[in-house]
């Protein structure tokens, strides 16, 4: 009876030392990563904001006197047609750390998502293929994931 | 022994904290685990298509895109030709970057990209859709996807976004830091060789089962060895990216040939390449005599139906913002 206080207190401890034992390693670099990603967050908001900023700066600029009807067929002569040089390539090829930290600005957005209109239409893509001897596939059949979302 | 008792209390009262901050960690790591396990999973195609789209404003930010509408729509057409032997069901969007070094991209989402130096250095349809062909089987089997989440599991790319996404669409900062790490993964690493012989491997397929002479991937890069052997300190600008993301010319080449002879045969379309594919005549000059003597046709002479004319891009415009 007198040894069950002693028992006691040895697995209170050894109870104690399992507990802390579990506690993650590295937990202050865990503190530390949190840190860096509220940071990162925080960047974004900056970097977000500027480019608001950059936008409405666009907005204000000058626009070219053709801007407006010309659509995609415009002669506009900026980055876009800068013909063959080396857009934000350095001397061996490799992208430059400038031109990877570009951030894309709603005209780099919309121009990506305006691709799209550059496709054939269906008599158009028949014509072509007709032309040029080519065959078209079968569609390709939905995946399961889709069937899923139909469900 | 009362001693001893006090002794204990004393111990666990000063470790009880640390514990239940141990257990409310341990808890915090189950939910970060289950986060990064739904991740790994993969993108869904909601997800696919806003990466894609943030990826692709990334690359025309850097690149911007060449400003000649109708060899766009020219590519666009090739390309989509060639995605209706894709296996994913997908909407495949085609643009040229601007820029002279060669190299061509498949974003996820179905944003396909070649440069206007590659473009530049062709000889005919059948290597664009060469080209093009082997960056939709790299779309097809999400290569750059499974390259990107791999790199965000190792530690490799910073798993902020990763962790934030879980399964929602992306947006804002989050969409534009998973968009940059996708671009990094295509500009500046390497995929896996695996991946490689097999975007090769389908490429050619897709290529062969269009109707094109399954040749053209292979004799596109044998134009690139041919032009770097030459002069390879001039050329390192022109090659430098596609050098840095892919395997040897040579291997790619001499794997390339085995492929492709399963499938003799196969349209070329110099004429309406050649008729479709021109630069603005100032850009042309400045690396046409860099590309190297043109040589005859590979195999699978152009059919007379290749020399009719091409549909012409009816005067698409897009609306402006």
């Amino acid at each position: 009876m007198k040894r069950f206080p002693l028992l006691m207190c040895v697995v209170v401890l050894v109870g104690i030392l399992s507990a802390t034992a579990f506690e993650p390693q590295g937990k202050s670099k865990g503190k530390k990563d949190d840190k860096q990603f509220d940071k990162d967050k925080d960047k974004d908001k900056d970097k977000s904001t500027n480019k608001d900023k950059a936008a409405s700066d666009d907005d204000n600029a000058p626009k070219p006197i053709f801007q407006g009807n010309l659509g995609i067929k415009s002669s506009r002569q900026g980055k876009d047609s800068a013909a063959l040089g080396f857009n934000g390539l350095d001397p061996e090829g490799h992208v430059t750390k400038e031109a990877m930290a570009k951030s894309p600005t709603k005209q780099d957005k919309f121009s990506a998502m305006s691709l799209v209109a550059y496709s054939p239409t269906e008599e158009e893509l028949s014509k072509f293929m007709a032309g040029g001897n080519l065959k078209a596939g079968a569609p390709p059949a939905a995946q399961p994931e889709d069937k899923k979302k139909k469900k | 022994m009362r001693k001893l008792i006090y002794i204990t209390l004393f111990f666990a009262i000063c470790a009880a904290p640390a514990s239940a901050q141990g257990l409310g960690s341990l808890i915090k790591r189950g939910k970060q685990a289950k986060q990064v396990a739904d991740a790994t999973k993969g993108w869904s195609s909601e997800q696919e298509v806003a990466i894609g789209e943030a990826s692709a404003a990334k690359l025309v930010a850097i690149f911007g895109l060449y400003d000649n509408p109708d060899m766009q729509h020219y590519v666009s057409t090739v390309g989509q030709a060639l995605a209706t032997h894709a296996t994913r069901p997908m909407e495949y969007k085609f643009g040229i970057l601007n820029t002279g070094a060669r190299s061509a991209y498949g974003m996820p989402g179905g944003y396909v990209f070649v440069t206007s130096g590659a473009i530049n250095s062709m000889r005919n349809e059948a290597e664009l859709a060469g080209v093009l062909a082997h960056e939709i089987a790299h779309v097809d089997n999400k290569h750059l996807e499974k390259e990107v989440i791999a790199k965000q599991t190792s530690g490799a790319f910073s798993h902020i976004g990763f962790e934030e996404v879980g399964n929602r669409v992306p947006y804002g900062g989050l969409l534009e830091k998973i968009g940059e790490q996708v671009v990094t993964q295509a500009l500046t690493q390497s995929y896996s060789r695996d991946k490689e012989d097999e975007a090769d491997r389908k490429g050619t397929e897709i290529a062969a089962a269009t109707g094109y002479d399954a040749n053209g991937l292979k004799n596109f890069l044998t134009t690139l060895k041919e032009i770097s052997d030459k002069n390879p300190d001039a050329q390192k600008q022109a090659n430098g990216l596609w050098g840095s993301t892919h395997p040897s010319f040579a291997d790619r080449i001499a794997a390339l040939g085995p492929i492709a002879a399963n499938f003799p045969g196969g349209a070329t379309n110099d004429d309406r390449f050649k008729k479709e594919a021109t630069f603005h005549p100032a850009s042309n000059e400045a690396v046409v005599h860099e590309a190297p003597v043109p040589k005859p046709a590979a195999s699978g002479p152009a059919t007379p139906a290749s020399t009719a004319k091409t549909t012409k891009s009816k005067a698409k415009t897009v609306p402006k913002k």
